[in-house]
């Protein structure tokens, strides 16, 4: 079990759970007042707070549903404007087989791994203040919770040994020997500098070090992972020198490898019997204790009560092997109290002539449990035909409670890229049948992921 | 640490993930060719490598694209390949690192 203890400055203001960052900046039409009214420096404070906030955020779309469990392996004390909350997130994981080996048809060996992950989080608001979101579809309020989730991905691959030409191994040694070659020819060139002699130097160099790369290979098996480290500790001045730089730009700095030095065939191929897509599976629960204070009318006073609410889902889901696409069917039920309209109500003061008026709920807040359908579709689409074309992220979900007849319609789009150029601001529509109530609104800080939390 | 199993000499290495991913699997091939899959507990995978020759480790992800994973083997306190990696950008990565159980 692991516990990363990190502490943020209480001061700092922004949102703990994708739910508060909702409501950020956003506003209701259908002629209601705005579902969130923050003045001009709370806007610009939770702005540029929620950014500072996203990497503690666990991937994930701004969904209704994925304000659930979503939090860092963290302890966290966070403040928004006058709310203040603490939390305590621990985690489990392990990636492990399943079962033995299975041998194809094809010579390779097809494994099956799962990563299993639970996560525990307690979380606890420390100051006094509610806040609206913009549709509070799990209707579960902002009291002190404890949520917990698991998840666990299943995914295959088939593996060839590392003698056969199609292997991971193999694959990689193609590249790396390529990349040595390409490479070379660019360190004689710097050493040269237009100096015929000093090419014709360089040039022995590199080819004294290819033999060696390949005597070492025949002799001891060993590749360029093995064989450069070495030859980078040579007494040879100039050897070291070529070998440290091949080290750096063809062992140690692997990830342009394939895009670099792959051929067509090898690149249009998920590499060497890599997993095609996974299949997932969890569920989530969270227990919420929420104090609420209301009005009652006779004598006309204010109470307040506690009650527990809570809510627990199942959830599965496919992400495709181009990586960009995913979709989760989930099933939820939820016990929540719902606070009444608010209401103000004056009645005699003891002084004569004078009333005493009180604002808030009118009457206990009331039961409600809710039996919900969702699925979602998360999907990455690429801007272009290029690599390097800019992408846009699409959220879509419905939801359908049973009990309410109700339905909610959700479109987050994923268009502002962070510092690290990954999308995690946008905008959202929303459309709530049991309120016959539609809102949009923007979002910043929460990172899209094809991956369900 | 080295012992025997069926009159091999086998060395006891770790692997040790670290980063963000959703997803892992390990395969490790000795030089004899026997394959064996890792068991990941919070990101350490221990195993037995049949000494007298380089080793495979294969490496397979699912996370978020561009997310940051390094991988380490070791043998003890012996620190044996160490390398870092980025999830591609279609949130899949394939590597494998090549290492000396008898370093």
């Amino acid at each position: 079990m692991a516990a990363n203890l990190t502490a943020t400055k209480p001061a700092a203001v922004g949102a703990l759970l994708a739910c508060t960052l909702w409501p950020a900046i956003g506003f209701a039409q259908d002629g209601g007042a705005p579902a969130v009214v923050l003045t001009s420096q709370q806007s610009a404070e939770a702005g540029s707070q929620i950014k500072k906030q996203a990497t503690d955020i666990t991937a994930g779309g701004p969904s209704s549903s994925s304000t659930f469990g979503n939090l860092a392996r963290s302890i966290q004390i966070e403040t928004d404007g006058d709310d203040t909350t603490a939390s305590i997130s621990l985690g489990l994981d392990r990636s492990h087989p399943l079962g033995q080996g299975r041998r194809n048809s094809d010579g390779s060996t097809r494994f099956s791994f799962a990563t299993d992950t639970l996560n525990v989080t307690a979380t606890a608001p420390l100051g006094k203040g509610g806040k609206p979101s913009l549709f509070d579809f799990d209707s579960l309020g902002d009291g002190t919770s404890l949520a917990i989730s698991f998840a666990r991905y299943v995914g295959s691959v088939d593996y060839f040994p590392a003698n056969d030409a199609r292997s991971l191994p193999a694959l990689q040694s193609r590249l790396q020997s390529r990349c040595i070659d390409a490479r070379s020819i660019v360190w004689v060139s710097g050493e040269a500098a237009g100096d015929p002699s000093k090419e014709t130097l360089a040039r022995l160099v590199a080819t004294e070090l290819r033999a060696k790369i390949e005597r070492t290979k025949l002799e001891l098996g060993h590749g360029p992972d093995l064989a450069l480290p070495k030859l980078a500790q040579s007494d040879d001045p100039k050897i070291k020198a070529l070998a440290a730089y091949l080290l750096k730009q063809c062992v140690e700095v692997p990830d342009d490898l394939l895009p670099t030095y792959g051929t067509d065939e090898e690149k249009a191929v998920r590499p060497a019997g890599g997993p095609n897509g996974l299949w997932f599976f969890g569920g989530r629960g969270k227990l919420t204790r929420t104090n609420y204070e209301y009005l009652v009318q006779a004598p006309l006073a204010k109470s307040d009560i506690s009650h527990t609410g809570y809510k627990v889902e199942g959830f599965f889901g496919r992400i495709f092997n181009s990586g960009r696409t995913s979709l989760t069917g989930s099933f939820a039920y939820s016990r929540s109290y719902r606070a009444n309209d608010e209401a103000q109500l004056c009645g005699p003061n003891p002084v004569p002539g004078q009333l005493s008026c009180f604002t808030g709920s009118l009457g206990a807040p009331v039961k409600n449990s809710r039996y919900t359908l969702a699925g979602e579709m998360r999907w990455l689409l690429p801007l272009g035909s290029a690599e390097d074309a800019p992408n846009i992220g699409l959220a879509p979900r419905v939801s359908y409670e049973f009990k309410s007849n109700a339905a909610l319609f959700e479109l987050p789009i994923y268009f502002a890229p962070n510092e690290d150029k990954a999308l995690n601001g946008g905008l959202r529509f929303a459309y709530d049948t049991g309120k016959d109530d539609f809102a949009f609104g923007l979002f910043v800080g929460v990172p899209f992921s094809v991956f369900t939390n | 640490m080295s012992l025997s199993y069926g009159g091999q000499i086998m060395v006891s290495i770790e692997v040790k993930i670290t980063g963000s991913r959703k997803w892992l699997a390990g395969i490790i091939e000795d030089h004899h060719g026997g394959v064996n899959p890792l068991d990941f507990q919070q990101d350490v995978a221990r195993i037995g490598v049949a000494a007298g020759g380089p080793a495979w480790l294969s490496l397979y992800f699912w996370g978020n694209p561009g997310d940051e994973i390094k991988a380490e083997i070791s043998k003890g306190d012996l620190s044996l390949a160490k390398r870092s990696y980025k999830i591609d950008p279609d949130g899949s990565a394939a590597r494998a690192i090549q290492f000396d159980p008898d370093a």
